[in-house]
């Protein structure tokens, strides 16, 4: 059976994960149509005259400082993807690396990780972002605030992935590779890592929706990127300028569908690896 | 000359520490085994569920560690073994397990189990001649290669599975293979194949075995030696021949007992005294461990754990009814295992420079 | 519940906060080159928006709090027997008023609609996710899966907005913003009451739809996994009636790690209830965190953040402690 067989049936037995793909699938198209049609140029300020309603010309309105509201939305997918990536991408290599660390060595190592991590894990984490993020507001780009995100992401991760090594580490094959010459290293990323993909993808996932979400908090309270139109600064500039006052849904509303499309996508697809990686969920339907 | 493997007065207790006093375990007692490199022999290692002997296993490779005592490899101790000396350990001591299906990793191909070793001895110069040594392994075992290689674990069967794991204990070309129960899960009728190639490894490349089993009857078929255990301790060792055919232990007399023959003339034992061992109380450290299912039990008995009496050159019993045969310390069992005597004819082993 | 475990939790406590207060205290003096709180002083006084006298008062007191010229270590100690006496200092913004009392006047609001909210979601979404799970309840249940799906999925603040322009502003059937009638002062009438309970629907029910289907479907999971457990299939065979088995076998089992999620995500809800009071101009904690944050009036910022986490380790706190007498599974385990 050839790989794309292969594929196509396993995307066929896991709806949820193809719905996920499919939202992002569209949301990538329009993208690039947006892209290529009308282009980001407009997404600053003074970019047209301010407070218009959507029209034949200015497709979704324009917002208090002039900018076209198209081009923002345009311009904001990309970056608020960019910030879930990062951060997740970041918090769940952090994860991964403590968690494989306590898990397979144990000892004094493991108790130390896990005590971190338990400790930090209730602390309500927009709590210590808005310290960190308004103290270093001036240096808030984009890659910034991911990274910032990324420092309180790392936890749960690194619970998780531990439990699942604990489980796997002392299986049969694992004492066979030792004794075919394997070094600690050559287990981890050798033995153990394959039979954690499923899993690690669906962490992946769950980490870039929780990355995103965090994101928007900050910038919920005005701490992003002060000249990049994510989708969250946009939402926070709309609310600061009394947008729902007003009733500008035009300004406000494109990115919340644009955020929960994404969300629905992610949670998707992060439930889907989760019912293929847990058999027992299967029954649940 | 330091043996290749040897276990001193190994003791591992499951349980204790702070929180456990009530739940201990004791697996072994105060075990001790000396393994030569020459000249290569077969001692099966027979025994009960918890008698010990899985335990007694994974200490000799390694992979437990004694809560009393030491296990050496050529002189040093397991756990203080540098890079290089465990490099050379992997190369000379290899082990076959006794489940053949978790020892794969179902993400890869079986090969995998056989190119890793090759890969980490760099045991062949190139792709070619690992595959050709991979096939040549594979055939030596009674494999066909292309039935074989480049399967998953879950497309072959539990015989084919297990006759792999030898072929790659083999590869390394070790001096003792410490064999757990290896046939103990595959099918009756591939037993008998599967404990030929072990056989066949110890007569062509000269191989010892460690071969550990609660079946009788395989440990008789394969073995030179006997150790017979109960609750942690020896209690009977020897010639295979002469335990088998001349039990002297109480327990090993059970044991032997228990065999039921296939001839109607011969009633299988019924007068042996069966005790449940649910009813058994914890033995204390400070009597012979089969005391209370003992039909020749002593006063003595209740006193101290028995030594190690030789009553033969080549045999030991740890029973107070041969307290008139010298005592043997405990370290030195091994030397009551010896290699069978060569057959008229055939070559002594040669060791093969390394 | 042993002895050696209730030490533990409250030491826990303890660590956490003091954790949180050296945070709060040594991340400022960590920032990149400047100190932004002199540095926010100094552009209050450029842009003229505080009368120099008050000014003088603030930069000694700043000059005393976080005593520059003191040893690295007094200063931390002194910042540590203030927060004890929850003095942190004052707000920039609203000077004279005290960080304390700016916190202490939102405060009530907060809890009030947190607490509301929050149980009624849990209650409501608990046994949504019981019904959902149970075989035998009326098949209308199962459509409100995607819904509730969806409305998990979506971050409270941002239903909240939609909810606003929907059912306030084009529906005016409530209040767009405002914990309570502008102008109007607070008082102990009925009037005042259900003013309060007005403007609090709105920013109720972002927060219970949004949880409400995180509840559910966490419950709904656990019910599943609980079915498939020999003493359901038992009680069924003993001929048990089918609610019975559902409420105190099926239920009261999967309520224990309900509430051990409850304890782990109350931070989670807190901040997601502070968006949403943000949206609504809701007088309370999150509106002060919004304008403190804007204004960039740290030391509010901070009192807010400490206020935030000593809570949630509290409340976290009182469940761990409790959620033991619920289930005698946790008491007899030694852990």
């Amino acid at each position: 059976m050839s790989r794309i067989t292969q594929l196509l049936r396993f995307l066929r037995h896991n709806p949820r994960i193809t719905t996920g793909f499919a939202i992002l699938g569209c949301m990538l198209l329009l993208w690039v149509v947006g892209m290529a049609t009308i282009g980001t140029s407009k997404a600053v300020p003074l970019s047209g005259p301010a407070d218009l309603e959507p029209s034949a010309r200015y497709l979704l309105g324009t917002d208090s400082a002039g900018r076209q509201l198209l081009p923002v939305i345009i311009a904001g997918m990309p970056l608020t993807l960019e910030v879930g990536l990062l951060a997740g991408g970041v918090g769940l290599l952090i994860g991964a690396l403590l968690g494989f660390t306590a898990g397979y060595f144990g000892g004094p190592l493991d108790t130390l990780i896990r005590t971190a991590a338990d400790v930090m894990l209730p602390i309500p984490a927009l709590a210590v972002l808005v310290v960190i993020a308004s103290t270093i507001h001036t240096l808030l780009s984009v890659e910034v605030m991911a990274l910032v995100v990324a420092s309180l992401a790392w936890m749960y991760p690194t619970r998780t992935i531990r439990s699942q090594v604990l489980s796997i580490r002392t299986r049969a094959y694992v004492e066979v590779g030792r004794f075919s010459g394997e070094s600690h290293l050559d287990i981890i990323f050798g033995e153990l890592v394959p039979n954690l993909l499923p899993f690690l993808a669906a962490s992946f996932v769950g980490a870039v929706g929780a990355g995103i979400l965090a994101a928007i908090g900050l910038e919920a309270l005005g701490l992003g990127p002060q000249d990049k139109p994510t989708l969250g600064m946009t939402i926070f500039w709309a609310i600061y300028y009394g947008a729902t006052l007003r009733g500008m849904w035009w300004w406000w509303g494109p990115p919340i569908v644009v955020l929960i499309l994404l969300f629905m996508a992610l949670f998707s697809i992060a439930q889907g690896l989760d019912r293929y990686t847990n058999p027992r969920l299967r029954r649940a339907g | 000359m330091a043996a290749l493997l040897e276990a001193r007065h190994v003791t591992k207790i499951f349980g204790g520490g702070l929180l456990h006093k009530k739940n201990v375990t004791v697996a072994l007692t105060e075990f001790s085994l000396a393994v030569h490199a020459e000249p290569p022999s077969i001692t099966a290692i027979v025994g009960e569920s918890g008698s010990g002997k899985t335990t007694l296993a994974r200490t000799l490779l390694g992979l437990a560690t004694p809560t009393h005592g030491e296990v050496r490899y050529r002189g040093t101790d397991l756990r203080r073994l540098s890079r290089a000396q465990r490099r050379n350990f992997l190369r000379e001591v290899q082990v076959i397990f006794q489940d053949p299906f978790e020892v794969y990793n179902p993400f890869y191909k079986i090969d995998h189990v056989l190119e890793t070793p090759i890969k980490k001895f760099r045991l062949a110069a190139s792709r070619r001649a690992a595959r050709e040594l991979i096939e040549g392994t594979l055939r030596g075992v009674g494999l066909r290669p292309e039935e074989t290689l480049g399967r998953y674990p879950h497309q072959l069967s539990g015989g084919q599975r297990q006759r792999i794991m030898v072929a790659r204990a083999v590869l390394l070309r070790p001096r003792l293979i410490i064999a757990d129960e290896p046939v103990s899960m595959v099918d009756a009728s591939l037993r008998a194949t599967i404990l030929d190639s072990l056989r066949q490894l110890n007569q062509v490349f000269g191989i010892s075995l460690i071969y550990i089993t609660h079946d009788l009857t395989t440990a008789y078929q394969i073995g030179d030696n006997i150790v017979v255990m109960y609750r942690g301790a020896a209690v009977e060792a020897g010639d295979v021949e002469h335990v088998v055919k001349n039990p002297l232990h109480p327990y090993s007399q059970l044991l032997v007992g228990s065999v039921p023959l296939p001839d109607p003339e011969h009633t299988w034992q019924r007068d042996a005294t069966m005790v449940d061992p649910a009813d058994v109380p914890v033995v204390g450290l400070n009597s012979c461990r089969f005391a209370d299912r003992c039909p020749y039990v002593m006063q003595v008995c209740h006193t101290a754990l028995p030594p190690l009496f030789q009553t033969e050159p080549r045999r030991v019993a740890a029973c107070y009814r041969y307290n008139d045969a010298p005592i043997l310390k405990s370290q030195d069992l091994g030397q009551v295992l010896t290699a069978p005597a060569a057959l008229p004819g055939l070559e002594p082993q040669t060791t093969r420079g390394r | 519940m042993s002895a050696a475990y209730v030490v533990r939790r409250v030491l826990l406590f303890f660590v956490v906060v003091w954790a949180a207060t050296t945070f709060i205290f040594f991340l400022p003096k960590m920032a990149p080159g400047r100190n932004p709180v002199m540095e926010r002083i100094g552009m209050m006084v450029a842009t003229g928006g505080v009368n120099t006298g008050g000014l003088q008062q603030m930069v000694e007191a700043y000059q005393k709090k976080f005593g520059l010229d003191k040893p690295l270590w007094e200063q931390y100690l002194t910042y540590l027997s203030d927060i004890s006496h929850l003095d942190f200092g004052y707000s920039l913004m609203l000077y004279p008023t005290k960080v304390v009392d700016v916190i202490w006047t939102a405060m009530p609001w907060t809890i009030g609609l947190l607490s509301v909210a929050t149980l009624i979601a849990f209650a409501l979404g608990t046994i949504l996710g019981g019904l959902l799970a149970w075989p035998r309840a009326p098949r209308l249940i199962q459509y409100l899966l995607p819904p509730l799906f969806t409305f998990s999925v979506v971050p409270y603040y941002l239903l909240g907005l939609i909810l606003a322009y929907i059912l306030a502003f084009r529906l005016r059937i409530f209040p767009m913003s405002g914990s309570s009638q502008y102008g109007v002062v607070g008082s102990f009438s009925l009037g005042f009451a259900l003013d309060v309970l007005y403007h609090s629907i709105l920013p109720a029910l972002s927060i219970v739809l949004a949880l409400v289907g995180f509840w559910a479907l966490g419950m709904r999971a656990m019910m599943v996994s609980i079915s498939g457990e020999d003493y359901m299939l038992f009680a069924e065979a003993k001929g048990l009636r089918s609610k019975r088995i559902f409420l105190g076998y099926g239920m009261r089992n999967a309520l224990l790690p309900q509430t051990t999620t409850l304890a782990l995500s109350l931070g989670t809800i807190l901040s997601g209830a502070l968006l949403v009071e943000i949206v609504f101009g809701y007088a309370g904690m999150g509106a002060v965190l919004f304008r403190a944050v804007t204004a960039f009036d740290y030391f509010t910022i901070y009192g807010v953040v400490f206020f935030i986490i000593v809570g949630v380790a509290f409340a976290t706190l009182v469940l761990d402690l409790t959620y033991p007498l619920l289930d005698p599974r946790i008491r007899y385990q030694k852990n």
